[in-house]
């Protein structure tokens, strides 16, 4: 009964955002449309991934692929199934485990959002700017993971929380306004140019 | 993240500012040593701020002799231009005010003429005033015979010593009824009509700016009026700088604007003690100092000394004009002095902003292409290579938006010409050929304003459902409010820097805005939502240069269903009835056939003829008929 409840309040809630959606649109509300197909699709994209369990073995594959990398590039480092891996530190070991916010579903999922929305583009534009960007994202992702493994091994346990929380959080945040620089503002003034020399003087 | 690229980015503008910004050179340029000086300023409807801009020009510690002002009415269906012309056609003393002159007390209307002469006395300016009537005039409209001032250029050249240009005027006593004076010093006596003269317009020639009355002088250098049809700011500048007189430096000036006192002459030494600055924008204060209360004709209200009385605004009015003046102190104060300091100025404000008048002739001029003429015009000067400045000690204050709607549609505007500018010089975006501008002061501007409005715009509201993903409750509250308390601190960082280099009128406007800092950052996530529509429209929206705002969409939204609930109640009702109607209609269908019954009842079964087949089933029906009738209500 619960499950059907469920279902029920989440086709509801579908519903009402496709409503939205095709509403906000219709009547030329932008920023509502937009701030509600993007968000919405982020929403949909990581708790439909977390109830198929994609977003488990999302972090899996992250852990699993920091792992190998970092044994290639000299950090010692053994993968521990599911979404832990261990890496070599001065003393002994230290057990890391990734999380749903290291394991790109939200940066990709955000990704999707703004693209899918953004009125700017056609389909084309879409797909291409949507699969550039999520090369981009898994790979800094995947970078990000090794520095914070490579700043572990080298300073020791206690340096895990400000490699994850500053050196890797800036580093993976650099890379994303890099990407959105290039995948959303500059091909925006793009469009604008060519609307400004059809307007002429 | 983006606080930290907000963090970032206030502490290293506040270290560039507060090292190489203090600029505090004394200006002791002498008169005869200081540049010619043309001010254009563009007019659309403009009729009740065009005086204070006017008045403000005319208070300056700059020689008169060395000003010229060219006015564009941009075919304004208000009575901007006659509002100008007052100005031009006539010298006001103390006490006679400008504008309405003998305004709506005394029934002499716009009065032109009758600003210096009683009580309608002239034919000028009798019409229009609700009092006019035959004790004080003809009520024959603007000019007493009720033509609007004609297109044209004028110029207060014409209108001196006496019977002036037109002797009798334009329109019959025109202008000046009977020249530049009217009958005499003033008009009928010292001050035309008494001590004070009349009161309306100028409230007596009067300016007030932060709390301090200035009389407004006689103005001894040329005032222009350029009356023309309606073809847009950019358009109309242009018009003006072609008209202009040979000048030194050229200045232009919103209407709206006040300039405060020295502005004028510490922009004009800053280009005199700065030979290679080629533009410069000035200060632009917000001030709340400047609105003026007005009655529900739109003229002033005065004191009983015939003194302005500054408008009182209601609680939301006034936060939305503090948090403005803070935004803009910021803005100015350590924006444009950042920029200026970098070689990256990359708008020179519209609102009071001046050129070498080489550098201006030699540029493409303003252009209409973009809704941000002037960022398109200081893009074009800095392709030119043309250094660009700031000038801290000229200010200009502004009226802050005093809505919610007002500030939607100047934001949506700022945000579109932000990014049809960008389009229009694509090419100088992150190009080291242009300079600092090209490879720091566009690509940052972009990716400040831009780029990092995507991850806003998600971010803010996804960091809401991080307890769904498995984050405490507590955690992420605390988060929240450390960002929050982290801007709010912000806040008081730029506004305390920017106190210790500003002045003291704008050192005392600080002081009462500084507790809103508390709230700055929700008024500028709401401004951010505002911009982010300003980005979407431009995609996908004409130009326009006023937008619908957010509140009143939602009101004509919400009138629009209730129009239709209405409707459909409406139609409701109406079927009802017109189903009830259907049941009389019925029932008196069978109230006929009952009469029609008894009628044949009658017929076959009294008349003897009734012992037909046809007479005895009509006797049967109708027995039926009276017998269920009977036991039924009657209808």
């Amino acid at each position: 009964m619960n499950t059907i409840l469920a279902v029920l309040g989440v086709l509801a809630l579908l519903s009402l955002y496709i409503a939205g959606v095709i509403f906000f649109k219709k009547y030329r509300a932008w920023l509502a449309y937009y701030l509600l197909g993007a968000f919405g699709l982020t929403l949909i994209l990581v708790f439909g991934a977390q109830a198929i369990g994609l977003a488990g073995e999302l972090e899996s594959l992250v852990t699993w692929s920091t792992a190998v990398l970092a044994s290639w590039i000299g950090i010692g480092s053994k993968w521990l199934g599911q979404s832990q891996f261990m890496v070599m530190d001065r003393s002994g070991w230290v057990v890391l485990e990734t999380n749903i916010e290291c394991s790109a579903l939200i940066e990709s999922s955000i990704l999707a959002g703004l693209i899918f929305f953004y009125p700017a583009f056609d389909w084309r534009q879409k797909l291409r700017y949507f699969g550039i960007g999520m090369v981009v994202t898994i790979a800094a992702n995947t970078l990000r993971m090794l520095i914070i493994a490579g700043i572990t091994a080298t300073l020791g346990r206690g340096s895990v929380f400000w490699g994850h929380a500053v050196v890797g959080r800036l580093f993976f945040f650099a890379v994303i306004i890099a990407l959105y620089w290039f995948i959303l503002t500059r091909p925006t003034v793009h469009e604008i140019a060519k609307m400004v020399i059809e307007t002429g003087d | 993240m983006p606080i930290v690229v907000d963090g970032l980015d206030t502490l290293v503008r506040l270290f560039v500012v507060l090292i190489w910004g203090r600029d505090h050179k004394k200006h002791d340029i002498p008169d005869e040593e200081l540049p010619f000086v043309t001010i254009l300023v563009p007019a659309y409807n403009e009729e009740q701020v065009i005086d204070r801009c006017l008045n403000s020009i005319k208070i300056q510690d700059y020689p008169h002799e060395k000003l010229e002002v060219v006015v564009i009415n941009d075919g304004s269906t208000d009575y901007t231009a006659e509002r100008v012309m007052n100005h031009i056609a006539g010298e006001f003393q103390e006490g006679n005010g400008n504008g309405f002159g003998n305004g709506y007390s005394n029934g002499n209307g716009y009065g032109n003429g009758n600003a210096r002469l009683p009580n309608g006395q002239g034919h000028n300016g009798n019409g229009f005033s609700h009092d006019g009537g035959d004790h004080n005039g003809n009520g024959n409209g603007y000019n007493g015979n009720g033509d609007r001032l004609p297109k044209g250029v004028y110029s207060s050249k014409e209108f001196k010593n006496g019977n002036g240009h037109n002797g009798n005027g334009h329109n019959g006593n025109g202008y000046n009824g009977n020249g530049y004076n009217g009958n005499g010093h003033n008009g009928n006596g010292h001050n035309g009509n008494g001590h004070n003269g009349n009161g309306n317009g100028n409230g007596n020639g009067y300016l007030k700016i932060n709390g301090d009355t200035y009389p407004v002088p006689p103005f001894n250098g040329e005032i222009s009026l350029i009356s023309n049809g309606h073809i847009g700011k950019p358009k109309a500048l242009n018009l003006g700088i072609k008209h202009m007189n040979g000048s030194d430096i050229v200045i232009t000036l919103d209407s709206d604007v006040v300039l405060a006192p020295h502005a004028l002459r510490n922009m004009a030494c800053a280009f005199v003690e700065n030979p290679g600055m080629g533009a410069a924008t000035g200060h632009i204060e917000v001030s709340t100092d400047i609105l003026e209360e007005r009655d529900e004709y739109g003229n002033l209200v005065l004191d009983d000394e015939g003194g302005l009385i500054t408008k009182k605004l209601t609680w939301l009015e006034n936060l939305l004009a503090r948090c403005q003046f803070l935004e803009y102190l910021d803005a100015f104060r350590l924006g444009r002095q950042f920029q200026a300091t970098v070689k990256s100025t990359y708008i020179l404000a519209g609102a009071f902003s001046a050129f070498s008048r080489d550098v201006l002739e030699s540029s493409p001029l303003y252009r209409g292409r973009t809704v941000s003429e002037d960022f398109d015009l200081t893009a074009d000067l800095h392709r030119m290579g043309t250094r660009v400045g700031y000038v801290a000690d000229a200010k200009a204050l502004l009226e802050p938006a005093t809505s919610w709607d007002g500030l939607f549609s100047q934001r949506v505007r700022w945000s579109r010409g932000q990014l049809e500018v960008c389009g229009a010089h694509e090419d100088m975006i992150g190009n080291r050929k242009y300079g600092p501008i090209g490879w720091f002061g566009f690509p940052q501007m972009l990716i400040i304003d831009h780029t990092l409005a995507f991850p806003r715009l998600i971010w803010t509201l996804l960091l809401l459902l991080f307890p769904l993903f498995g984050y405490p409750v507590g955690t992420v509250a605390m988060a929240l409010g450390f960002m929050y308390l982290f801007y709010v601190g912000l806040c008081f960082l730029q506004t305390l820097a920017a106190y210790t280099i500003v002045d003291q009128d704008t050192r005392h406007q600080t002081e009462q805005a500084l507790g809103y800092c508390v709230i700055l950052p929700i008024y500028r996530l709401v401004i951010f939502y505002f911009r982010m529509s300003g980005y979407l429209k431009s995609l996908k929206e004409p130009q326009e240069w006023e937008v619908t705002g957010p509140l009143v969409a939602a009101a004509n939204g919400v009138n629009g269903v209730k129009n239709g609930l209405n409707g459909a109640a409406n139609g409701f009702k109406n079927g009802f009835k017109n189903g009830f109607d259907l049941i009389a209609i019925t029932r008196q269908i069978k109230v006929r056939f009952a009469i029609f019954g008894r009628q044949a009842y009658h017929h076959y079964a009294t008349n003897g003829g009734s012992q037909t087949f046809l007479g005895r089933l009509v006797r049967r029906v109708s027995m039926a008929y009276s017998s269920l009738r009977d036991g039924r209500r009657h209808v």
